[in-house]
């Protein structure tokens, strides 16, 4: 099958909602939602499937990150619930009209774990095993001639990291 | 629909460039390497090198995205059955 997206503005996702579900698409697959720090926003998306129509959509919108609201989906799609908690317990997008945004899994000790920028403690404690290098260890008799293959200068950060975290140069395995 | 088992290095094939490494999103792959001097007989001075010492995956951190696969340059990681 293939899958429909659609872009929805904010303001208008409770009513796109109610249109698919009106129009056959009554099955809900998901409800996540993805950071976005760089451009202030967060997006939701969710997988409607109309099975008997064989049709797919894949709708999409954003809220502000400083202040993320959204209207539920429950009315039209019960089943929206856990995903909606979900997703405010992860990300902190608050759902309007939903009856009970209790997280489910966690106790809200790390913030919003899926957010971009929350560190979350076991990286911050691990070395990244890409901290090391070749160069780290250069060939005996290099500097003699003249030049020794230096390290990239480019300072290097895994990918998706916040800004506060350090690239630990210890090996993972516990060797200096 | 096919399924994978594990992820293999091609040691011959892989220059220690540690682009697997750093792309990894799980960080489950280490990697030791060191420098050495080889002689090029054509040119001024001798020739460096990466010799890989050591490659490790950990199964238990791997999540199968293949990526690793994907941006190795030398095709040194390939999808074993």
């Amino acid at each position: 099958m293939l899958v429909a997206e659609e872009q929805v503005p904010a303001g208008a996702w409770r009513q796109r909602c109610a249109e698919l579900a009106a129009d056959g698409a009554t099955m809900l697959d998901f409800l996540a939602g993805v950071d976005d720090p760089a451009a202030g926003r967060i997006v939701v998306v969710a997988h409607v499937v109309d099975v008997a129509a064989r049709r797919r959509v894949l709708l999409r919108t954003e809220v502000d990150r400083a202040d993320p609201v959204l209207d539920s989906m429950v009315a039209v799609y019960p089943g929206a619930a856990w995903h909606e908690r979900e997703t405010h317990e992860l990300l902190g997008v608050r759902f309007a009209g939903h009856p009970d945004l209790r997280p489910l899994l966690t106790t809200g000790a790390m913030g919003f774990p899926l957010r971009r920028t929350t560190p979350l403690p076991a990286r911050m404690a691990t070395p990244w095993p890409g901290a090391t290098d070749p160069a780290d260890r250069p060939a005996e008799g290099a500097g003699r001639s003249g030049r020794v293959a230096a390290r990239p200068r480019a300072r290097l950060a895994p990918p998706g990291m916040p800004a506060e975290w350090e690239p630990d140069a210890r090996s993972p395995r516990g060797e200096s | 629909m096919s399924s994978h088992a594990r992820i293999a290095l091609r040691p011959e094939a892989c220059t220690s460039c540690m682009l697997c490494v750093r792309e990894c999103p799980t960080w489950c792959i280490s990697l030791e390497a060191h420098q050495e001097l080889v002689g090029d007989p054509g040119a001024r001075r001798p020739r460096t090198v990466n010799v890989l010492d050591a490659f490790v995956i950990d199964w238990g951190l791997c999540m199968y995205c293949g990526i690793c696969v994907e941006v190795c340059p030398f095709d040194a990681l390939a999808w074993q059955p």
